[in-house]
Formats: C-alpha cells, structure tokens, sequence
C-alpha cells in the first residue's frame, strides 16, 4: 500500500494541472471545435512537463531547493520579481477559477446556485491547507481525482474506430471555415495547460513537504512518469469525448455541464455521479494546489519559513499569504465573472511566463555544486534544449495571437 | 593539516542563497554581501586583499541592490516602516556550511529581518485557532 501511495503526488499535480476547471473545459472545446487535429499538442506537452518535472523532482530530492529558490539563485532579484508577479498573478486567476470550479461541479450535483457554494468552497479549501497534513491532502485528493477516468471510460464504451482517430490525430487538417492563427491560438492554450508553471512550483515543494533525499529519486520518477501521462491521457479522453458527442452535433462547449453529457448519454447516471465525483476532487486538487503554490513561491523568493511540515505559527508569513489569495480569490469569483473565461485567459498568461521558469531548472540541473553525481545525461540536456525554443516560441506569440484571434473567437 | 582552499565565486555561490538557522529554520535568503576592502587596494603595499566580512539579509537590503525607481521607492517604504534602519548582517564567522544553502550557527530570531514573521505570527496567524498544532 505504501509503495501505491507514493505516487499520490504525481497524481495530483497531474490531475491538477491537466484536468482543473479549464482544461475540462478547454480539451473539450478543443475536441468538439478541432476533433483530433490539436491532439498533438497535448502529446508534446506532456513530453516537455514530464522532462521539466522530473529534473525539478530531482533537484529537490537533491539538494533540498524548490523551484522558486533556483528562480532566484539563477535568474537574479529583479528577474525573479518579474516571474513572482507574473506567476503570482496567474496562480490567483487560476485559484479564482477552480474554487468556481469546485461550486460549479456542486451546482450540477446540487441544483443550487454555485455562487452560493463558493464562499464554502472558499473555506472548505483553506480549512483543508490549515488543517490537513500534507501526505493526507495528496492522497485524498490524487486517489479521488481517478474518478475523472470515467471520461476514459465513456470513449471506451463508445467504440470508436480508433484506426480513424489515429490518423486524424496524426494528419491534423483545420475544420472548413477555420482559420490558422485561431488553431495555434487553441495550441499555444493547450501547451500552457499542460506546462503551468504551478505544476513545477508545487511539484518541487511537495518533494520537500515530503522530505524526499537522493534515496527518493526512483520515487520522483514513477511519480513523473505515471502522474502526468495520465493527466494528459485524460485530456485526450476529454478531447475525444467531444469529438465524438458533440462535434456531429455541433455543439460548442461553453460550461461544465456541456463536457459531462458524452458520459450520461453512455454510461447513465452513475457514470454522471462518478463524473462529478471526479470535477469535484480535480478542481478541489486544483485549488489546494494553486493556493499552495501563492504561498510557496513568495516564501521562496524572499526566503522565509515555508511549508505545511512545520506548525502554522513557525511559517506565519507563508500561512497568510495563502489566506489572503483564498480571500482574494473567493471575492473575484463572487464578482460572477465566468471562471471558464477566467482559467483561458490564465493559461494565455502562463504560456508567457513558461521560460522565465523553465530556464533556470535546466541551468541547476547541470550544476554539479547542487547536484553531484545526479546532474542531467545528455539527452536529457538535448531535450529541454529543445523544449525551451519551444517555449519561447510559445511565450512570444502568446499574446499577439490572443488579440489577433480575439481570444480565440 | 589544512584543507584544500576551495574557490569560490560570491556571485553565483552567496548571492541570493537560502540561509537556514541552527534549528534547521528558513531564515531568509542572502541579499547581499558585506566586503571590505583595505585602504589602497590594489596599489597598496600592505598586501593585504578584500575579505568578505558578512551576509546581508532582509528587505531593505534587497531594495538597495534593486536600484533604479522601484529600489529608491521600496528603501523608502522600508525606511518609514524601520526608522531605526536595522538590517542584518551576518558575520562570516556564524556561517557553518555553504552549499545548496548556507546554514548558519544562530537561530532565526536573532535575525532582524524575523521581525516580520513575528508580527504575522502575533497579529494574523496566531490568532487562529489551532495555529500551534500540527496538521492531522
């Protein structure tokens, strides 16, 4: 049991970072606008979080630094103010959404508004970060988040021609009437989901939380290598249920309860109740994760005290910067803006601050001072090479395709 | 016998490092590094070379090494908020390893940039019920 519950973390960063409230969304918009032919984002991006964890994990396991420390220490205090403001900015939109997310998916189990729910969810996650110890909250969390499998499930059971799916993903052709810069737009979105920055930031500080040594780096591993792929097979499942659903009958999917109605319409109601079962706990895991994270990175850059593996009183800075992003995240949601809305435009905003993150764990994972014997192989160096033009790739042409698509319009 | 004399660079060893206290404490990061350097150096004939002497840390002193507008405003700000102008340093002689992190031979609260983290503790955190306890 031990060894199953050691890649909880893994889990929840995956399923965090891949399926929280605006993946859902936006891997099923994807799929009923663009079928098969962005499936190929996700492939890459979980190739690129998988490598970009793995060495974060591993730095961590190593010398007991966090991804914001190595910020700091390589990319020097005004850079790293740039990436905490940029990051810290996304994190609250991102924690806004998923704590809407977290009403929304009791909305549709609840029939009650869910800016009614959202104060309670509001609290019910910070009484989880105040009270809950670290390995409880993951395993939870994580374990739960599996229920999202369902959607897996549903494309199963509908028996697909998979031979068809396969060459549509491999031979990706724009739908009549679409343009190219609106498709990269949708790519560049999808990439950002599948890289946020919070993943690594909460990742990182998890393995300390966990008090991971270099004994732990078989661990770090299985975690990288089952979590995420399994975060991004759900996105694909997600992506396909739409393709295959609401595509034919050109629906466009715009809220929550348009991504559950591929899984009533095959497997009932029960498949439904797993269904939000699942929403549930990713956009809960989500919200634990990003409110974390505020929390974690301020710490980090400034050096304090940080951690849920210490009492409250012995992190109080840390303790209130998370406090105040739940308040302040609760009360934008409030203001009824629409969360889908919200988490697109975060994922936009994350693309661009992929590289000032990215880059500067590439640097200390090659540095023997920090890592000895445990420094990056050479093909593992080749590939982050690659990932960061990627990155930058995907940073610079963020914001310009936004405005040139109107946000994908 | 004396060890090997490792060389080191300050700027990309020191500078911005995690310090960690006695009790295996964050205690802030290295915001800046104290050195002195003797009366005519390099010219001088006393031969004597720039030592470093200290580790600064804290916020007033990472605003200093900011400069430019936004570092002029936060020292002000910093300034107004700690008339008495306390920063922190460090004497060398407290550091114990220099690695990943620097850990240091005191403890957190003999640190003035902890100043902060007390008055959260005291005014925010504490006032919480079951801040003292660990999580279950």
């Amino acid at each position: 049991m031990k060894k199953l519950f050691a890649v909880t973390l893994g889990i929840l960063t995956a399923i965090g970072g891949f399926v929280d409230i605006g993946d859902i969304v936006a891997n099923a918009a994807v799929g009923a606008r663009y079928r098969w032919a962005l499936a190929w984002v996700v492939v890459v991006g979980i190739i690129g979080i998988v490598l970009f964890a793995e060495m974060a994990g591993r730095v961590a396991a190593v010398s007991g630094r966090a991804v914001f420390d190595l910020i700091r220490e390589r990319l020097g205090p005004r850079f790293a103010l740039a990436n905490l403001i940029g990051s810290f900015f996304v994190n609250l939109l991102t924690l806004t959404a998923e704590i809407a997310g977290v009403a929304l998916a009791l909305e549709l189990a609840t029939d009650v508004n869910y800016l009614l729910w959202l104060p309670v969810c509001a609290l019910a996650v910070w009484l989880v970060i105040w009270r809950v110890k670290f390995e409880t909250l993951e395993d939870v969390f994580g374990l739960l988040g599996l229920a999202m499998m369902v959607i897996a499930v549903t494309v199963w059971r509908a028996g697909p021609d998979w031979g068809s799916i396969f060459h549509e993903a491999s031979h990706p052709t724009l739908p009549p009437g679409e343009g190219l810069p609106t498709y990269f737009y949708y790519a560049i979105a999808l990439f950002g989901a599948a890289m946020t920055p919070y993943e690594v930031f909460f990742f990182s500080s998890g393995a300390i939380e966990e008090h991971w040594t270099r004994s732990d780096l078989f661990v770090n591993r299985a975690n990288v290598y089952i979590g995420f792929p399994l975060g991004g097979l759900l996105s694909l499942a997600l992506m396909s249920a739409a393709a295959l659903f609401l595509n034919p009958v050109g629906i466009t999917v715009e809220h929550l309860g348009q991504v559950a109605l591929p899984t009533t319409l095959v497997l009932g109601r029960t498949g439904l109740a797993v269904l939000l079962v699942g929403f549930f706990a990713a956009t809960f895991g989500a919200a634990l994760e990003t409110a974390l994270s505020s929390g974690y990175t301020v710490a980090q850059y400034f050096g304090w005290q940080w951690g849920k593996f210490v009492r409250p009183l012995q992190a109080a800075r840390f303790h209130t910067v998370v406090l105040a992003a739940v308040i302040v995240g609760a009360i934008i949601g409030l203001s009824s803006v629409d969360p889908i809305k919200v988490t697109e435009y975060s994922l936009i905003f994350s693309a661009v601050a992929l590289p000032l993150t990215y880059f500067p764990i590439l640097v200390v994972a090659n540095d023997v001072g920090y890592m000895g014997d445990k420094v990056n192989s050479r093909l593992t160096n080749a590939l982050g090479t690659v990932y960061l033009v990627i990155v930058v790739v995907a940073a610079a042409a963020a914001i310009p395709l936004m405005f040139a698509t109107k946000a994908g319009a | 016998m004396m060890a090997a004399a490792r060389v080191m660079d300050a700027a990309l060893e020191l500078l911005d490092r995690q310090l960690i206290d006695c009790d295996d404490r964050l205690a802030g990061n290295v915001d800046d590094v104290e050195i002195v350097i003797p009366d005519r150096w390099p010219d001088g004939a006393s031969g004597e070379l720039p030592v470093v002497t200290a580790l600064l840390s804290g916020p007033g002193v990472l605003a200093e090494r900011f400069g430019g507008s936004l570092g002029r405003g936060w020292s002000a700000l910093h300034r107004r908020l700690h008339p008495d102008g306390a920063l922190i340093s460090i004497p060398i002689g407290q550091v114990r390893d220099i690695g990943s992190a620097i850990r240091l031979g005191l403890r957190s609260d003999q640190l003035a940039s902890n100043r902060m983290e007390v008055w959260f503790r005291d005014h925010v955190v504490g006032k919480i019920p079951g801040a003292g306890h660990a999580a279950e």
